[in-house]
Formats: C-alpha cells, sequence, structure tokens
C-alpha cells in the first residue's frame, strides 16, 4: 500500500492508496498524489475587482473569475460551500476548460485580470500556476483569494506568478482558527509575510463575526500585527458577517461593530481600512491619510467617484496612495 | 431530477462570451459520479508553467510517497 504524505499545505495529509485528502481533490493514486480538479472548474464569473475585495489594484476593472470544488479549511461560516466542501465528483457542473481556453475566455470578455477565487485556490495549485502563466504571458495579471494556509516553499514558486492577493485573516486568535476554520493561525501568518516578501500586492479580509472574532482589543493586535509585519499601508477590509452554512445561529454583524472596529484599526495604525458587505457605508471610499480627501467613492462594487491623479496621487496634497493603479 | 443530457453536461465546454456576467451555478441535475476519476483518465492539452507534467491526470507537485507497514 503506497501512502503519500501532502506537502502543499499544513495539513500534511497522510493519504492512503484511492483516497482524498483533506481537501478532498487531491488523491493518491497508485502512490502518485493527483490533482483531479486540474481543467475542471466549476464556476467562472467576470466580477467586478471590488468583488475580491482589491481596492488598490486596477479598480473598477473586470476580472475573470474561476475555481473548481474542494478547500483545505472548513470554515462553519462559508459562504461558497456548495462548492468548496465538496469534491469535483459532487459537484453539478463541471466545465472542462485548459489553461489556454481561460486566458483566451479572459480576453474575449474584455478582462485585464483573472482572480483564482471563490473555493481555495491553494488546492488547485497546478492549475493556477499554469493558468496564470499563460496569463502574464498575455500581458493579463493574476489575483489570488485565499485563506493562505498554504506551506512556505509551494507559495513562493506559485507568487512568481501572481500580482495580487487578498488574503484572509479570519481572526488573530488560533483558538478560533482551530474552532471555526479547521486550520491554525501561525502558518496564515507567516504566508502573509511571504506574500509581501515576494512582492505580491496584498490586501486582507477580516470577517467580523459577532461574538467570536468581534473584540476590540484582539483586532487592535491584528492591526498592530499587519502595521509591523506587512506594513502601515495594507489594506483591511473589515467585512460584515451573514448567517450561512452552518453558522446560522448567529445574526449579521451590526454595523456600528464595524465602524468601531475600522476605528480601532486605525488608532493602530493602519491607513486604509475598509468596511465591507454594507453598502453606502463611509468605509467603503479610500481617503487620503494625509489630508482626508476622498480619493475614490464606492458603494458597494461600484465606483461612484475617483479622484485619484494618473500617478496614483492625491490631487490635493500629492501624497503618492499605495497600489496597482 | 430528470437528468436531460442533451443540454446537461456534466463536463461542459465553457460557456459563450457575454453569458458569464451573471451566476450560473445550479440549475444542472446532479450527475453524481459522472464526472470523476474514471472520467479525469482522459488526455488533456495544457501549456506548461515550469517544466513538463503528466497531464493525463494531472500530477501534484508537492507531496512525499512512503510505504506505511501493514
Amino acid at each position: 500500500m503506497s501512502t503519500v504524505t501532502c506537502e502543499l499545505c499544513p495539513h500534511a495529509c497522510v493519504i492512503p492508496e484511492g483516497a482524498a485528502g483533506d481537501c478532498r481533490v487531491r488523491v493518491n493514486l497508485g502512490g502518485r498524489l493527483r490533482a483531479t480538479t486540474y481543467g475542471r472548474p466549476s464556476a467562472i464569473h467576470v466580477d467586478p475587482m471590488e468583488k475580491k475585495p482589491l481596492y488598490h489594484f486596477h479598480p473598477g476593472s473586470s476580472v475573470f473569475s474561476l475555481a473548481t470544488a474542494g478547500c483545505n479549511l472548513h470554515c462553519l461560516n462559508c459562504q461558497n460551500w456548495q462548492l468548496s466542501q465538496r469534491g469535483g465528483e459532487e459537484m453539478e457542473e463541471v466545465y472542462r476548460a485548459d489553461p489556454a481556453e481561460l486566458v483566451a475566455a479572459a480576453q474575449r470578455e474584455g478582462c485585464r485580470s483573472l482572480a483564482y477565487t471563490y473555493s481555495d485556490p491553494i488546492v488547485w495549485y497546478e492549475y493556477v500556476e499554469d493558468t496564470a502563466a499563460l496569463a502574464h504571458a498575455q500581458g493579463l495579471t493574476n489575483v489570488f483569494v485565499t485563506a493562505a494556509y498554504i506551506n512556505r516553499a509551494p507559495l513562493r514558486r506559485l507568487c512568481r506568478v501572481l500580482d495580487a492577493t487578498n488574503a484572509d485573516l479570519k481572526a488573530f486568535d488560533d483558538g478560533f482558527y482551530r474552532r471555526v476554520n479547521g486550520a491554525t493561525l501561525k502558518p496564515v501568518l507567516d504566508a502573509l509575510v511571504t506574500f509581501r516578501e515576494e512582492g505580491v500586492w496584498t490586501e486582507l479580509t477580516n470577517l467580523v463575526i459577532p461574538t467570536l472574532n468581534d473584540d476590540l482589543a484582539m483586532i487592535r493586535r491584528m492591526a498592530r500585527w499587519i502595521v509591523a509585519e506587512l506594513g502601515a499601508d495594507t489594506p483591511l477590509h473589515l467585512s460584515r458577517f451573514h448567517p450561512e452554512y452552518r453558522m446560522r445561529n448567529l445574526p449579521p454583524t451590526p454595523t456600528e461593530t464595524l465602524r468601531t472596529a475600522r476605528s480601532a484599526a486605525r488608532e493602530a495604525g493602519l491607513n486604509y481600512v475598509y468596511i465591507g458587505n454594507v453598502m453606502g457605508d463611509e468605509g467603503n471610499s479610500t481617503y487620503c491619510p494625509r489630508d482626508g480627501t476622498l480619493l475614490i467613492g464606492r458603494s458597494g462594487f461600484v465606483i461612484t467617484h475617483n479622484a485619484l491623479t494618473a500617478q496614483g496621487r492625491c490631487p490635493t496634497c500629492d501624497e503618492p496612495i499605495p497600489g496597482v493603479w | 431530477m430528470n437528468v436531460n443530457e442533451s443540454t446537461c453536461s456534466s463536463d461542459q465546454k465553457l460557456p459563450a462570451s457575454g453569458r458569464l456576467r451573471r451566476r450560473f451555478l445550479g440549475g444542472c441535475a446532479s450527475l453524481l459520479g459522472a464526472w470523476g476519476l474514471a472520467a479525469a483518465t482522459v488526455g488533456r492539452q495544457s501549456a506548461p508553467a515550469a517544466g513538463p507534467r503528466e497531464r493525463a491526470l494531472c500530477a501534484a507537485d508537492f507531496y512525499r510517497p512512503h510505504h506505511l507497514a501493514g
């Protein structure tokens, strides 16, 4: 019986022959590990970049977004559990598309970027890598939307073909990761640092769940860590929780909780803290950290105002605004 | 639910251009087992990024084979 140990993510699954890892999609066949969703996406959409969410990366552009089945986390509140908590053979719709077809489709749709998203693209690593390399060759950029539960060596290699990421920082508490996500905190923090070291434009999302991770002291600690390790200019999206999947007992996050958390994160030194999943809130928009000028106004995923100069600076005080404009 | 195989495939081509700006998950009857490891053995062409890979059923990277007693 040939068993394999998967070394892609920190789970380090020991997989007997004929079985899949924790992600459901990396399968040991005859003593060789196989990525069984390669070339077989189950979700493909054209989205606004703001939906990822990326606010400092080609704002207002369309991004060709895809996913296959599978995930290496098992978040009790997953919004895409029909996709992420299934193996490929359980999906109702599976497309057949090799990397070249995806890139061609993205170009046909007028997209300048592809996003590997919805489920966690870590578990379809090879498909991401091949597609992203081809996309680069065609002048397109690559966006990786992830929970960042991946080992450093594979992440470093993948970063060569990535341009931007929105990575979850689900809580600044290892116990939360273990209870709610089926993961641990430390590898996520290491991965976030790796993104930054490798020059991938990085924005973070923290989904604020009432009673579970809305403690202000924890949010301050998280913000201070981000400032120290990733930089004060790292955008942080504090997103509103909606009851979903196995966590339907909790209410949506009160808007006031998000506003208070945003204030705390800014006081801790972060320059760009956003409120997500609350349409029309002032926290949807980008302001100059130096003089407070409204730079990019947003309502949900729609840009209502863009005053950034062509060089990505504040039109009032000429402060450079970090991002890929 | 009935399965209309003429309109519902478990292994479809990409949708036509212009049809991707809406959600289209769901709406297709389940064909459990129709797609899976057996189907995945069908060969495919893809452009390798970091050296040649076996794509007949994509060989994963980052794993260590070993043998367990028993």
